[in-house]
């Protein structure tokens, strides 16, 4: 006990010391006075950070229940525990990927229900974002069409195809009215709720200040309502996906609902998964995009 | 100190009723005063007792159900007139309104441009000009959320002179700021009043503050809003945080004090039977 006492009164000393030289420096050099601390090399701090980065306990879960995930499926599918009896093994999809991916067959399937997904949801933003505002803006106008929104919205729109494959000749036509359909309700509705919910304040500081209601409406509620708008954007891709793939798998053509339609019908199991797989991927990729459009639109949201 | 010559306003017989829910609430209660040109009137009173109704008649945002306001010899707010609230009466908010998209310099910059009376050149620099009395330079390009609420309070004030209004009208700004950043605005509003002489009205419930900031108090009853009081605030100017412990102050504000303290108690008071029902 004494022992330790004065073992850790000298080092005190000492620390006292080392201060007291590196004062006359100048510079106070806390480094010297920690006894395990000791300056990294860039490499190694590099390393440290990443790996730790990498393999704490938290993202180790994170991989384990992917990985437990995958090998419940493999047991599964290995012993033919129904309902999994026909379900195709990790193994068999992991082939038919490498085998598939590649092919010009996936590459024209991916185009066609991006290009369909692009084009509808781009009328949709163009028709529903005006008319959100409108609505938002303008009393007449919300009175004048609000009801009949709100009347057609609850009908699921998947109970739209076969009206739409009678109204539009073309396949390519009611499909991407069909993704226009999906996208739309979300993308009006959210656009109404955000010019709806911009501050009072905003719009009476902004007429105090002598605006015009051309400067409310663009300077005012139109960036108060772009974070809803972008809300109503995300929501409105996640349902143009449902609707592209709902739609190609009834009314036919290329594409990736198609493909996976077609794989059951040719019993190329493994495939059905990997399409699965690939919209699930290509709705992440959409959402991915959408996301950086809005920080890029709104910078003023990343501070927050 | 720069005395106005402009920004004289005069209430006659003003009241208000509002209708929410088919109920007729009298808000505002013949209330008539004036605020001469270059003067700084505080208004204190319970909560809900009509203060920033009364501030927003004057900003034209509401109309009066009776009476006029006139400001420099014009009608800007009676039962019979259109209104249009405009940068000779800008409003500054309780809670802030700064437009979060827009960066210091552009919500400053904002008011003038768009009205078209000054190119964004010009806006631009008089806007850094006033920032910088302001001791805010340097933060012209954050956003509004990325600065303490004294700086977004401080920018607000400095938005709304930028166009050179007749009268500033301030609803309960500092209401939302801590004691010490609190003080510090004081200073600041005080500094800024004795060097630009404008027309000042400050709505608070704070008697205090009113005193401290004001040359004249006016109390408002609780609702139905009334002139209860007027307190003439003889404290010499430039004033700073001394002046709050000067006996001249203390004795004015004994002088408010039960007069305040009687129209809270009502209002609280109110406000329990009102839960009652």
């Amino acid at each position: 006990m004494a022992q330790e006492i004065t073992i850790k009164i000298k080092s005190e000393q000492e620390a006292l010391e080392a201060g007291k030289a590196a004062d006359d420096g100048g510079q106070v050099d806390w480094s010297n006075k920690i006894g395990a601390y000791r300056e990294y090399s860039a490499l190694e701090k590099f390393l440290r950070r990443s790996v730790r980065g990498m393999f704490n306990y938290s993202n180790l879960r994170k991989i384990l229940s992917l990985v437990i995930i995958v090998i419940l499926w493999q047991l599964v599918t290995t012993y033919k525990i129904p309902p999994f009896t026909r379900v195709p093994s990790p193994n068999e999809v992991w082939k038919e990927a490498v085998a598939f991916i590649p092919s010009t067959h996936c590459l024209m399937c991916v185009i066609f229900s991006m290009g369909r997904i692009y084009l509808g949801f781009m009328i949709a933003c163009l028709i529903g974002i005006p008319l959100g505002l409108m609505m938002g803006w303008n009393r007449n106008v919300k009175n004048f069409t609000f009801p009949t929104f709100e009347s057609l919205r609850p009908i699921p729109v998947i109970s739209w195809i076969p009206l739409s494959v009678i109204m539009f000749p073309l396949t390519e036509h009611s499909i991407v009215f069909l993704v226009f359909l999906g996208a739309f309700y979300p993308i009006v509705l959210n656009t109404l709720l955000g010019v709806e919910s911009v501050r009072a304040d905003y719009i009476q500081g902004a007429l105090s200040l002598g605006s015009k209601p051309r400067h409310i409406f663009f300077d005012i509620i139109l960036p108060g309502a772009l974070p809803s708008i972008f809300t109503g954007m995300t929501v409105g891709m996640g349902l143009a996906w449902v609707m592209v793939v709902a739609a190609e798998m009834v009314a036919g053509g290329y594409g990736l609902g198609y493909m996976t339609w077609e794989s059951y019908i040719l019993i190329a199991y493994p495939r059905i998964i990997l399409g699965m797989f690939i919209i699930g991927a290509c709705g992440y990729l959409s959402s991915t995009v959408l996301r950086y459009l809005a920080t890029k639109a709104m910078p003023w949201r990343s501070l927050f | 100190m720069a005395k106005a010559t402009e920004g004289n306003v005069v209430a006659k017989h003003v009241s208000l009723v509002y209708d929410p829910l088919g109920v007729n609430v009298l808000a505002v209660a013949d209330c008539s005063f004036e605020i001469e040109a270059g003067s700084f009137l505080a208004i204190v009173g319970p909560s809900g007792c009509g203060k920033t109704t009364l501030l927003n008649m004057i900003a034209g945002f509401d109309t009066p159900t009776e009476g006029e306001i006139w400001v420099d010899g014009a009608c800007v707010a009676s039962p019979s007139i259109r209104l249009t609230p405009g940068p000779d009466r800008v409003v500054v908010f309780q809670h802030g309104a700064l437009f979060p998209w827009r960066t210091v310099l552009e919500n400053v910059c904002w008011g003038p441009v768009m009205q078209g009376t000054m190119s964004r050149d010009e806006a631009v620099e008089k806007g850094k000009e006033i920032l910088k009395i302001a001791g805010l330079e340097g933060c012209e390009n954050e956003y509004p959320m990325n600065i303490s609420s004294g700086m977004q309070r401080r920018v607000e004030i400095v938005r709304a002179l930028v166009n050179e209004p007749k009268i500033l009208l301030l609803d309960e700004p500092f209401r939302a700021l801590d004691a010490m950043t609190k003080s510090v605005m004081h200073q600041y509003l005080l500094d800024l009043f004795d060097a630009t002489g404008k027309t000042i009205m400050f709505i608070t419930h704070d008697l205090d503050e009113a005193i401290f900031l004001a040359d004249r108090v006016f109390v408002m009853t609780t609702r139905p809003g009334r002139l209860k009081q007027m307190i003439e605030v003889d404290l010499p100017r430039p004033r700073n945080l001394k002046t709050k412990v000067t006996d001249r102050f203390i004795q004015l504000r004994n002088e408010a004090l039960d007069a305040v303290h009687e129209e809270a108690q009502k209002a609280f008071e109110r406000g329990e039977r009102e839960m009652a029902k």
